[in-house]
């Protein structure tokens, strides 16, 4: 349903007058480029949940951004429903952001926030447009009549569902999820996946679901892709890659999860800090934190290859 | 080590005053590792911000008492507090800016925080217990270190310099507010590393406070889980996870996705937590609670480690 083949995305900045200037008397002033998103290719399939896992600063909101059209890739191509996104396609694919602080226009009162867009793009004439709100703040589980408010009058989880109501009004086949849950409390991020679980199954939607937290992953996904520094370094069926994670960093990943049945344990980290992407390390980009490194790690880039049937890694161990 | 006994923390709003700490009581032992585990408002960090006596204005501690070593905290002339402060007892926060001052150095901020409290220490000195404290904290080359600002350093080494600020003076307890929140997994597992690690060595008591079960699962003895400014269940860590006794326990342990089969609906609490405005009397709990009846319109005693009038099992 959704291809992105070769994707990159690279950040630059440029030097201003003053630090141009800077330059030219001498100083160490430098163009600071990022490979925020390094060739990353994947598919999701029609009715599929992905989960896109990483920590911060491995592009997994940039490949967001970029599956969903919000940014251009400078490489590669993102391919939906086997052709490149324009107007209509990009309309089928919805984000839901992190932030229901942030990503609520508070000077708009919520039936305008989720009545507007499908409004413009023709969905709804603007006679039925309350009608059409009311039934998709019901959707999400908040009262209809609620539209006449402002952002600031809910909780945090109700915000949470305004802005799914809002990415569902347009209709989207689509929905790219980035951390849409972190900011919640527990007994509220349950409600919330519950309605991500309750609208895939009614709505028959595709998920590409990016978040830090494994637990949340494990429970909604059904394969996994794994992202360091830009790249793509393990993809494999949900089910497999916890109970058997190929790649060195997959494991340590796992690894540091606090988990409820782990009492008092010793906690063994692994070394290190993720690199600045401004100068990641070359050859294989874990090497410098990775227990089983070896020479050919620090010169060769492992690319991703089949180990086993849908499962793929990026690792020198495995031959 | 540390008795907190029916502590009550108010807030003057339009609304009237807002109980966010609602007659909390507990006891740390030195060396003990507590869970203070709570969802946003339920009271947890004012808790926390209560024993050290760092609540500002509207806020005020209205009743209880806070013994630390025997000594009466609420109402102790703010010089005392002080020289407690930082030097017995530290706090360490969520975000290390709190702590950290963007414009000085590590190497001003740690030997001025020696100093302050060890006036005769002597800068050499101050500058050695520093280099010791980065150390143990798991900084490496901690003499380069040094010399940089707050903004050189990744936010897990920063909170790792918050961290050893808290424990230069050695301090016989540690109040911890979410201090993993914001990192990385990995990161995180290496925090949890180093103050496991010192807790172990040094004897100093830890309370932690957090919304994550899971992080105290690995690290505490005990756990207090706080409701609506209330505690509401304490035991011990496999007492409190593996058969909670109050149903709002059960409830967000119910909710970890981890816990559950994958893909399967979690069995949600429904509602959400209410308003302190409009708590009115009887337990807390009772509107989003399936055992609740009448007797539930009565706030129940915390009895046997539980405060519920129809404990689970």
């Amino acid at each position: 349903m959704l291809a992105l083949r070769e994707v990159s995305k690279v950040f630059e900045k440029r030097l201003d007058a003053v630090e141009r200037l800077a330059r030219r008397l001498g100083a160490d002033v430098q163009e600071h480029t990022v490979h925020a998103v390094d060739r990353v290719s994947f598919e999701v399939r029609e009715g599929e949940v992905v989960g896109l896992v990483g920590e911060s600063g491995c592009g997994k909101s940039t490949l967001g951004r970029l599956a969903c059209g919000l940014h251009e890739p400078s490489a590669g191509q993102v391919l939906y429903r086997g052709a490149p996104l324009d107007g209509t396609r990009r309309r089928r694919i919805q984000m839901i952001f992190q932030d229901p602080f942030a990503s609520l226009n508070p000077r708009l009162r919520v039936g305008e926030i989720v009545g507007e867009a499908p409004r413009v793009h023709g969905l709804v004439k603007a006679g039925d447009t309350a009608a059409y709100v009311a039934g998709l703040l019901q959707r999400v589980g908040l009262d209809g009549t609620l539209a006449r408010r402002y952002p600031h009058q809910f909780s945090g989880g109700q915000r949470a569902r305004i802005g799914i109501a809002r990415a569902l009004a347009v209709q989207p086949e689509f929905l790219v999820c980035d951390e849409a849950v972190a900011a919640l409390d527990v007994s509220i991020q349950a409600q919330v996946l519950n309605l991500f679980l309750d609208l895939r199954r009614d709505l028959g939607l595709t998920y590409l679901f990016i978040s830090h937290d494994l637990g949340v992953v494990r429970h909604l996904a059904e394969r996994v892709v794994v992202m360091y520094l830009g790249r793509v370094v393990e993809i494999a069926p949900a089910a497999e890659l916890f109970a058997a994670p190929n790649h060195p960093y997959t494991q340590a990943l796992l690894a540091e999860v606090p988990t409820l049945e782990r009492r008092r344990r010793s906690f063994m980290p692994i070394k290190g800090e993720i690199p600045s992407p401004l100068a990641p390390p070359p050859g294989c980009h874990f090497h410098p934190r990775c227990p089983h490194a070896m020479a050919r790690c620090k010169e060769e880039n492992p690319v991703l290859r089949e180990i086993a049937p849908g499962r793929l890694s990026a690792c020198h161990l495995n031959g | 080590m540390l008795e907190v006994e029916g502590l009550v923390t108010e807030f003057a709003t339009r609304e009237g005053v807002l109980r966010a700490v609602n007659g909390v009581s507990f006891a740390l032992q030195p060396g003990e590792v507590v869970g203070l585990v709570g969802e946003s408002g339920s009271g947890k960090s004012v808790t926390g911000y209560s024993i050290l006596g760092l609540v500002d204005p509207p806020g005020r501690v209205a009743a209880g008492s806070v013994r630390f070593r025997g000594e009466e905290l609420v109402g102790m002339p703010e010089a005392r507090l002080r020289a407690l402060r930082g030097r017995h007892i530290a706090m360490v926060f969520q975000d290390p800016m709190m702590t950290l001052n963007p414009v000085l150095s590590v190497e001003t901020q740690m030997v001025e925080t020696v100093l302050a409290h060890e006036p005769g220490a002597g800068r050499e000195a101050a500058r050695r217990r520093a280099l010791e404290s980065l150390d143990r904290v798991g900084i490496a080359a901690p003499e380069r270190r040094l010399a940089q600002y707050p903004h050189q350093f990744s936010g897990g080494m920063r909170q790792r310099v918050a961290i050893a600020i808290a424990l230069l003076h050695r301090p016989g307890l540690v109040i911890a507010d979410e201090p993993t929140t914001a990192l990385d997994v990995t990161v995180q597992g290496q925090i949890l590393f180093e103050m496991q690690k010192l807790v172990r060595e040094s004897g100093t008591a830890l309370l932690w406070i957090t919304h994550d079960l899971a992080v105290v699962a690995g690290l505490a003895e005990r756990i207090l889980v706080m409701y609506a400014g209330r505690i509401v269940e304490e035991g011990s860590v496999e007492q409190v996870l593996e058969s909670p006794r109050h149903p709002y326990t059960r409830g967000l342990l119910d909710s970890v996705p981890a816990a559950a089969r994958p893909g399967e609906r979690l069995r949600q609490i429904p509602g959400m937590t209410p308003s302190l405005a409009r708590l009115g009397a009887g337990c807390a709990f009772r509107e989003r609670c399936s055992r609740a009846d009448a007797a539930c319109l009565a706030m129940p005693e915390l009895a046997g480690g539980v405060r519920c009038h129809h404990p689970l099992c």
